[in-house]
């Protein structure tokens, strides 16, 4: 991945790692990516490989162990902590489970009002209205507390408190995961729509490879703090280069196949450990194409074309 | 599914809850019939009444619930006013029940191999405790887990979500039931762990030749493993049939709707088709069809709004309950 801060670049991650105090390994090894305007990047992976972990990076709720992250050419510091407080928030994060992340005690009005309030910015009733019909809610729910709201309208009220405050960059951790699907097609189109009208970057974290396609323009695929795949969606989930994105791919359950499959076997043996192997690939116990090399040296993001990285000795059908 | 003497034959099943709100009604009039090697997945929103159907089947409803049915018969048996005692003698003796969550499902303070244990020896009360043991860890090694003799002295935390759902299904297996039924067993993991749990099922299905009954919201999932499908639509089967049949050539503008809003890796940046609404609750009596107001077939047809369609059989053993199907969008 290119290194350098174009001008459209709103989100700019460098050599990023992280190493909680109480772990001896890293959780987070060597993370470099940028987003820019109006473009959404998937990060995809199994739980336990990061995920989460790289966006409280981002919104500045952990503090990173070495690399960089730069909104708009802006570090993120973490000894100016007071003084970003007052700054406009230039980033803004929506959690998985809207049952747990609106405060049930709050009405709806009160709960879109914090934010604006914070940053002294407008709360005026035309303001609210204006935000409640971005995301395609009725004023009626302004009187109504989270429980009275479906899991979709929750989202949506989720969605509207962190765009209130335009910002450059959305991060969505799992946004769609808690919903059923004819709901979780509607919340993905309201992104999309809010993302053409808006022009945010955008990261969107998901164990969901399919939602990712329909959404993300690029797609990372981490595996235990790694980057392993970085590529246009496209072209990385046409024709997979690693072969865990290639088991990622086939794992995911398609209507295509419909009707029980005869002697379906899954492609990946094992299960993530929390451990990180010293040297070699942390993939290789789990790989079927592993071979000496891989227990030997640690694969790097090597480019295959412009916009298509992989980390892997012997990348598929090259 | 419509042969004789079935397995599983479910005639007119309902289920009602009284709340504050009124009488609920979260199954109603559901019929189908299941055999030994087949699957059926049924598929559904949140609240359409999939896990009550379920749990009614095992006897584990609470007690404001009232479950009436013409008829439910199981394998010679009828499942209909069961006593408590009645029903500990079918429930994990002849019908096994896998749970979506397994680290809820497993009691935290016990070892993995004591629970399976108590799974045996309360159906097996002349089986000695060292035959129990040896056979709560030939089951565990036959649903995959390595090295279980050692792993089974182990508590819950120490287990992957996956290996816990595991030895849950090593627990639901332990006396060779007739009948597995399993809700949602894979929405807790990872996809590449579902892939291998979903193996798992498939593989002690053929071996064992039971009937199951496979519940989830995602029809990716319930394609996979399921021979048979019926969409349930607030407390309603909308549609049955097989499953390939279903999910590839759906007839009911509810499945359809369904299928076209399920993303697919393959549809790289394609929109995606929603349904607008929220499906309703059945409070009291209801009038025509629940589908209706998301519907576009059928919005402000007066046969739609006047009574509710039956589910009728058609072609290929598939049945509909749309007064517009044949219709063509």
């Amino acid at each position: 991945m290119s290194s350098q801060v174009a001008t459209t670049n709103r989100l700019t991650v460098n050599n990023l790692s992280f190493k909680f105090r109480t772990r001896n390994e890293f959780t987070l090894r060597d993370i470099s990516l940028n987003v820019s305007t109006g473009e959404t990047l998937g990060v995809v992976g199994e739980s336990g490989c990061g995920k989460s972990t790289l966006l409280r990076l981002l919104v500045g709720l952990l503090t990173p162990t070495s690399g960089t992250v730069s909104f708009s050419g802006n570090q993120l510091d973490s000894a100016r902590t007071r003084a970003r407080r007052a700054e406009k928030p230039a980033v803004q994060l929506v959690h998985q489970d809207p049952f747990a992340s609106l405060n049930p005690r709050m009405s709806i009005r009160q709960i879109i009002e914090a934010p604006l309030r914070v940053n002294h910015l407008d709360t005026s009733r035309p303001r609210i209205a204006e935000i409640l019909d971005m995301v395609g809610l009725s004023r009626s729910v302004l009187r109504e507390r989270p429980a009275q709201l479906s899991g979709g309208q929750r989202q949506r009220v989720a969605i509207a408190r962190a765009i209130s405050l335009q910002p450059e960059v959305l991060l969505l951790d799992e946004p769609v995961s808690a919903l059923d699907v004819s709901v979780q097609a509607q919340v993905v189109n309201l992104l999309t729509d809010l993302q053409q009208s808006l022009g945010f970057a955008c990261v969107f974290v998901s164990h969901d490879l399919a939602v990712v396609a329909h959404v993300a323009h690029r797609i990372a695929v981490m595996y235990l703090g790694r980057f392993m795949e970085v590529g246009s969606t496209r072209a990385v989930l046409a024709e997979p280069a690693h072969p865990y994105t290639s088991a990622l791919v086939r794992a995911v359950p398609s209507l295509t196949g419909a009707g029980p499959k005869k002697g379906f076997q899954s492609q990946v043996v094992g299960e993530l450990s929390g451990d990180q192997l010293e040297v070699g690939c942390n993939f290789r116990d789990r790989c079927w194409a592993a071979i000496e090399k891989c227990a030997d040296v640690s694969p790097h993001l090597e480019r295959l074309s412009e916009d298509w990285h992989v980390a892997c000795h012997y990348p598929l059908n090259r | 599914m419509m042969r004789h003497s079935a397995l599983l034959e479910v005639d007119n099943l309902s289920v009602r809850f009284k709340t504050s709100q009124g009488v609920l009604t979260a199954v109603d009039g559901v019929n189908f019939k299941l055999d030994k090697g087949e699957t059926l997945g049924i598929v559904g929103e949140s609240g359409s009444g999939k896990t009550v159907l379920a749990t009614s089947l095992i006897g584990l409803l609470p007690n404001s619930a009232t479950v009436t049915a013409r008829d439910i018969r199981f394998g010679g048996e009828r499942l209909m006013n069961l006593s408590n005692r009645e029903w500990r003698r079918i429930r994990g003796r002849r019908i096994g029940m896998v749970f979506q969550d397994p680290s809820t499902a497993l009691n935290p303070l016990r070892t993995i191999a004591a629970q399976i244990d108590e799974a045996i020896s309360i159906h097996n009360g002349n089986m000695t405790s060292r035959e129990i043991r040896h056979r709560s860890i030939e089951l565990l090694e036959s649903v995959g887990v390595l090295n279980a003799s050692a792993k089974a002295h182990e508590y819950p935390h120490q287990w992957s979500g996956g290996m816990k759902q595991r030895a849950i299904i090593a627990m639901a297996l332990s006396n060779s039931p007739e009948l597995l039924i399993a809700d949602e067993p894979t929405t807790a993991l990872d996809v590449t762990i579902q892939t291998q749990v979903l193996d798992l099922l498939r593989t002690i299905q053929k071996e064992r030749s039971i009937a199951m009954i496979f519940i989830s919201h995602s029809l990716g999932v319930v394609g996979s493993i399921a021979t048979h499908v019926g969409v349930m639509y607030s407390g309603k089967i909308v549609e049955c049939g097989l499953s390939s049949d279903v999910l590839l050539r759906p007839s009911h503008p509810y499945t359809k709707a369904l299928v076209d809003c399920y993303p697919e890796v393959a549809n790289v940046g394609r929109r995606l088709k929603t349904i607008e609404g929220l499906p309703p609750r059945n409070f009291g009596e209801t009038q025509g069809c629940r589908f209706r107001e998301r519907c576009a077939l059928g919005r402000d047809k007066s046969q739609c709004l006047e009574t509710d369609p039956e589910l009728r059989v058609q072609i290929n053993g598939r049945s509909v309950a749309c007064h517009m199907s044949g219709v063509t969008s």
